[in-house]
């Protein structure tokens, strides 16, 4: 039956109890749409250099598809066919090609293809989706990975060689330890997030990076935003020495825990004056989402800054401190309080300033609001603790 | 101060004891050193304007911090309280919604109620929780003592 696929089709051989009889369960299906995505991303990268200035075609991705041909007795033999769409047939073969040999280098612990049609970050992330080709498979299944259907020794996935596969895959890039990898078992979310840490290395081929954080290492991608390379090499050094340093982008989190950063936005040093309201805007800066009782926003640069730079006046002018706090929208509290009045400036998460007081026999407190930081400074000086 | 239709959904009941006290929970975020935050007294973006209290007619001001420290992500380091009377003097009202039905597997604290912030603006907001840190404020803290883990026979400081 094997011998009967058309030429460029795949077969691919799940063993293991639950595939016998033929049968294919649903979830083992994402192995197969895992390597029609990454034979799909690579064809529209070698599209794109070879027409740099023009859109993707709307058909490109819906004709680099797989089909299932046919699934044999035995345990699930599946043959797969690309559809051979004349225009972008050869995009499809050398990206198919690419990727089987990749896995088949990858799984024969051989040096890995070199990928010239990728940019240096998108190689990074074209081995990682690789890797993650089996990992739906548990103890005593298989992926018998057939690059040709007429071949007679496959590339032996398992949970065994996986292990071998991704240590070439993923650990050819210095940064990323082999229980990085993600398996089907794993939740995976992804959000805007900042996490505070220092920054232990950067790889500029790859654009990546590595944080040290309370939740332990954190790798991130900054990818096309090369504007904060410059910013991650000005915090660069160990984890001793390094000055604090917050990263903003879009976080994925595994189970869970921070697990890199998908793509990095801002990289900012956290600066905060040797006093206790600046350890105070230290441990805002780092607080989580969800900090305050499953809510509360993370605690903006911007209305750090703001307190920081109107807590520094305030104290070089010998005024009263105020109390210091997080608020769950995302901004600083600065707060005079006695029992005769309250006193307060709230700076939003945008850096307005909100201007309060009442006094204890006042039936309703007086607000302002004003983005001037040294009209704020001044309402700040007014208050008498 | 504005004043508000009041419309009390199934379950729930306004409280009209003056004399009764309501207890606050306070937890770290809310305190800086000794100082507590009249935030603490208003809601937070979950409560939905309805920040929660509990009766000291129905619980014991420990109990009250035992239950929030063992249910709540953060834990109580102590208990502030106003009266309801406070609250009639700040022109709001508190309610008892501890007979409403609660949806799947969310719990309610014993004696929950809640100071009623629906419908007031930023500066309502703000002065409302501001005359409710004054009175909590000179009444002082409400004798307890920080919550006992399993099997702990002395309690453990928080960290600071």
């Amino acid at each position: 039956m094997v011998d009967q696929a058309r030429p460029g089709g795949k077969r691919i051989r799940l063993t293991g109890e639950r595939f016998k009889a033929g049968r294919l369960p649903v979830d083992s299906l994402i192995e197969l749409e895992r390597y029609q995505e990454v034979v799909r991303k690579l064809a529209e990268y070698e599209w794109r250099r070879d027409h740099p200035d023009e859109q993707l075609p709307a058909d490109f991705r819906a004709s680099v598809s797989l089909t299932i041909e046919r699934i044999d007795e035995g345990s699930a033999d599946v043959l797969l066919a690309f559809e051979q769409h004349a225009v972008y047939v050869e995009y499809q073969d050398e990206a198919q090609d690419a990727v089987d040999a990749t896995i088949a280098a990858a799984y024969a612990g051989m040096p890995l293809p070199s990928l010239p049609a990728l940019p240096p970050p998108a190689v990074a992330e074209f081995r990682e989706e690789i890797a993650e080709f089996g990992a739906t498979l548990r103890d005593g299944q298989s992926i018998e990975f057939y690059a040709d259907p007429a071949d007679t020794t496959p590339v032996l996935i398992t949970v065994e060689t996986r292990k071998q596969a991704l240590n070439e895959l993923i650990l050819a890039d210095f940064m990323i330890a082999p229980s990085d990898a993600v398996g089907s078992a794993d939740i995976i979310e992804s959000r805007e997030e900042s996490l505070i840490g220092r920054v232990t290395a950067v790889d500029a081929d790859s654009t990546k990076y590595e944080i040290a954080t309370a939740y332990g290492k954190v790798h991130g991608w900054y990818r096309e935003n090369t504007h904060v390379l410059e910013d991650l090499r000005a915090v660069l050094n160990s984890a001793e020495e390094g000055p604090l340093t917050r990263i903003t982008g879009e976080l994925r989190f595994k189970n869970g825990d921070p697990h890199r950063f998908w793509q990095t936005t801002h990289v900012e040093r956290v600066e905060f004056e040797d006093t206790a309201w600046g350890a105070r805007l230290t441990d805002f800066a780092q607080l989580p989402s969800g900090w305050a009782d499953g809510t509360g926003a993370q605690i903006s640069f911007i209305a750090l800054d703001a307190a920081q730079q109107l807590l520094k006046a305030v104290e070089a002018a010998g005024s009263s401190l105020p109390g210091v706090f997080a608020t769950a929208e995302g901004g600083v509290l600065l707060e005079w309080a006695t029992t005769s009045g309250i006193h307060s400036v709230e700076i939003l998460e945008d850096g307005l300033f909100e201007l309060f007081s009442l006094q204890r026999d006042q039936g309703e407190g007086v607000h302002s609001e004003t983005r001037d930081l040294s009209e704020a400074i001044q309402f700040a000086m007014a208050a008498r603790a | 101060m504005t004043t508000v239709d009041l419309e009390l959904r199934e379950g729930e009941s306004l409280m009209s004891d003056a004399d009764e006290l309501i207890y606050r929970q306070i937890t770290a975020h809310m305190m800086d050193g000794s100082q507590i935050a009249t935030t603490a007294f208003g809601p937070m973006p979950a409560d939905n304007n309805m920040p929660s209290y509990s009766r000291s007619s129905v619980v014991e001001p420990q109990d009250a911090r035992d239950w929030h420290t063992r249910n709540a992500p953060n834990p109580s380091l102590g208990v502030w309280a106003v009266a309801v009377a406070e609250v009639f003097e700040a022109e709001r009202h508190v309610i008892d919604d501890s007979a409403v039905e609660l949806n799947g597997s969310k719990k309610r604290a014993p004696g929950h109620c809640f100071v009623d912030y629906r419908g007031l603006s930023r500066v309502e907001r703000k002065t409302l929780r501001s005359r409710l840190w004054f009175r909590a404020v000179e009444r002082g803290e409400i004798p307890t003592k920080a919550t006992l883990g399993d099997g702990e026979l002395f309690a453990v400081a928080p960290s600071p």
